[in-house]
């Protein structure tokens, strides 16, 4: 198990460095400002993008999410679909043939979203959602039903696994977040344990794999519960099947229709219990702080936030099971 | 076992705010008895200060010893009763201002490093060399120091201060001299090594003769065993608290680490620590200087750095702590046979 880091952006030498004096060992980049070249990335801008991060003598790990409007008819059924779904392929044999060997995404349309914040505590920020707070308007002009979104997601595995086995790249999929039916006249799938089996089962293949952002799960209806259907059971179940790929390892309240994000070691789940689950089913992937609370004095990118967790983080990881991340002890 | 964050005072909002958004609940404050004298209403009012932020005073750290001021004291000199009356009522105002502990060293040449190292991605920790120190370090008093003469000093001390300590229910404790090395500028480092502080625990058999426990500059003690030392003095409660810091190796040369990339197994440290019935807090000491970091009101390290570490001390207590109910750590071992069977 390994420490990774995330960053919203392409290669910027003060947060590479930062990375590289935290020991960071895989670097994700979410959403990075490749640009989009008839409708799909190319190889050259991707190796471009790699060796920023190698140049800091950090590995990049994961490419997580490509620009929303590069595969949202993919999601939604758009007029744009078959389009879509070529030029994502595309896109992961152009990952695969730069040497980036994990992309993920959020199977979802529109993204990820908050209804505000709360205090957590002396004035310290963490997100929120409650859906009665929420209002957003249809963001497509055409009906899909919950079948068609399944079709949808089916034939996106169906054609992108063997290319991704082909290219070597391990797809990863992010559960909706909030985790709540429909959103924005998109009927969500991602969103309880039963879905996450359906949704492997459709190609049996560790490059249909998990991006499991265990602040999402951890939000599912009924995951703070004694019932099967834990946070705990779900890591459990899907580690055993070595379909997890890294863990956004964060922390929450509750879960929907209405919670708020916490500091790491604050919320409902018992992140040691969760960090032993991953350990004794032999998960090798690893673990990134995500969303960190805002705190005072901190910088736009939440530098102090992010160490303190990073700092949480690694030494679950190294007590859990006994040994260094560098090989040290 | 509790995370506790060191302060400079007086603290603005900024630190007081952060320590409490992440409830680092213990505040150790730099300070205490000196030519700087602060009354029994200033240490009240930091108290009360502290409090209001739902945190703890839970102790004050520094020291007269490397004030010439207290030169008498150290070396047994003419003002030595006068100094130590004055000291001892400093104490008392400490303790009846509500002060639990109080942290201070025997090193009248304070502490020392000696280059800068490159750590870990270009981050800088302090760095150490007795030779390189020495061979610059003028003597500080124009003579070479009696080290008996220290010691018969320190007993005095000792005798003088413990029973004032019980009086007010406020724990003394001595920081080890950092570098561990024999002496410096002709001074004796008169608390170097693992027999200095059996020597100094049995001057008063007295839970308020204690030690500062700073872990780094133990794990610094040429041809010691850090482990030992945790065990053996936190079984006898002369623990007051910990600088739970890491380092590369042991004097006579070697520089400091991020908290997880030193020589020494902290998770290790820590079970020993519990296992020997310890329940004083952790504070993160000196951090590694990290690019653009913001500056912190207290030692060495900045805001990141400083929250990295404290992160790394929240989760290994969580840890050792949680870990007795599953009877220890994952058995990886174990687990990597079941993978390839």
């Amino acid at each position: 198990m390994r420490i990774g880091m995330g960053l919203n952006s392409s290669a910027n030498r003060e947060a590479l460095r930062f990375m590289a004096q935290l020991g960071i060992q895989d670097v994700v980049l979410n959403t990075p400002p490749v640009p989009i070249k008839n409708g799909k990335w190319e190889l050259g801008d991707l190796v471009g993008l790699k060796s920023g991060v190698e140049s800091w003598g950090l590995k990049l790990t994961a490419i997580e999410n490509t620009q929303i409007d590069m595969r949202h008819h993919l999601i939604s059924s758009g007029p744009r679909f078959d389009e879509q779904l070529e030029n994502m392929i595309e896109t992961i044999k152009a990952i695969g043939n730069a040497g980036i060997p994990m992309y993920t995404m959020s199977w979802r349309y529109p993204r990820y979203y908050r209804t505000g914040h709360v205090d957590i505590g002396w004035g310290a920020l963490g997100t929120a959602y409650d859906a009665e707070a929420e209002n957003w308007p249809s963001v497509i002009d055409w009906e899909i039903s919950l079948d068609r979104a399944w079709e949808c997601l089916e034939t996106w595995v169906k054609e992108a696994i063997p290319v991704a086995e082909k290219y070597g790249v391990r797809l990863g999929l992010h559960p909706v977040d909030p985790p709540m039916p429909e959103i924005g006249g998109v009927p969500s799938l991602l969103i309880n344990f039963e879905n996450y089996k359906r949704m492997i089962d459709i190609v049996d293949s560790p490059y249909n794999s998990i991006l499991l952002c265990q602040g999402s799960f951890s939000q599912f209806a009924g995951a703070d519960q004694d019932n099967g259907e834990s946070i705990y059971d779900m890591i459990e179940y899907f580690v055993k099947r070595e379909r997890v790929l890294y863990v956004h390892f964060r922390n929450v309240s509750g879960t929907v229709p209405k919670f708020h994000e916490t500091f790491v070691n604050t919320g409902h789940v018992d992140m040691y219990k969760a960090m032993r689950i991953y350990a004794e089913n032999g998960f090798d992937g690893f673990f990134m702080d995500d969303h960190v609370p805002m705190t005072i004095g901190d910088s736009d990118w939440s530098h102090r936030s992010k160490a303190y967790a990073n700092g949480y983080i690694q030494s679950l990881i190294e007590t859990v099971t006994d040994t260094s991340l560098y090989g040290l002890h | 076992m509790e995370p506790m964050v060191a302060i400079f005072w007086p603290a603005g909002e900024e630190v007081l705010q952060t320590a409490a958004q992440y409830g680092i609940k213990n505040v150790l404050v730099y300070g205490g008895p000196g030519s700087q004298h602060m009354t029994y209403q200033d240490y009240v009012a930091m108290r009360m200060k502290i409090e209001s932020y739902d945190l703890k005073l839970a102790a004050i750290e520094g020291g007269f010893a490397p004030q010439l001021d207290y030169h008498d004291v150290m070396f047994g000199g003419p003002k030595q009763d006068e100094l130590i009356e004055d000291l001892l009522n400093q104490v008392r105002d400490m303790g009846r201002a509500g002060i639990p502990i109080y942290g201070y060293n025997w090193m009248p040449n304070s502490w020392g490093r000696a280059q800068s190292s490159m750590v870990r991605g270009g981050a800088l920790g302090t760095g150490y060399d007795y030779d390189w120190e020495n061979s610059r370090r003028p003597s500080t008093f124009g003579k070479d120091m009696d080290e008996d003469t220290m010691w018969d000093a320190l007993e005095y001390w000792i005798k003088a201060v413990t029973p004032v300590a019980e009086e007010v229910g406020m724990r003394c404790g001595i920081h080890p001299d950092d570098p561990p090395v024999p002496q410096r500028g002709g001074v004796p480092s008169i608390f170097r090594n693992f027999a200095a502080y059996k020597r100094l625990v049995e001057i008063v058999d007295s839970d308020y003769n204690a030690i500062e426990f700073c872990q780094g500059t133990f794990s610094e003690m040429p041809g010691e065993d850090i482990y030992e030392m945790i065990d053996y003095f936190g079984k006898r409660n002369k623990i007051l608290y910990v600088h739970f810091r890491n380092v590369s190796g042991k004097a006579p040369a070697f520089n400091e680490e991020f908290i997880n990339t030193g020589y020494v197994n902290m998770k290790k440290a820590m079970r020993t620590y519990r296992d020997a019935g310890f329940a004083g807090n952790f504070i993160d000491d000196h951090c590694p200087l990290m690019v653009n970091d913001d500056d912190f009101p207290g030692n060495l390290g900045g805001y990141r750095s400083r929250l990295f570490a404290q992160g790394y001390i929240a989760g290994v207590i969580e840890s050792v702590k949680k870990e007795v109910e599953y009877g220890g750590p994952v058995d990886m071992s174990a687990v990597r046979k079941r993978a390839s069977s």
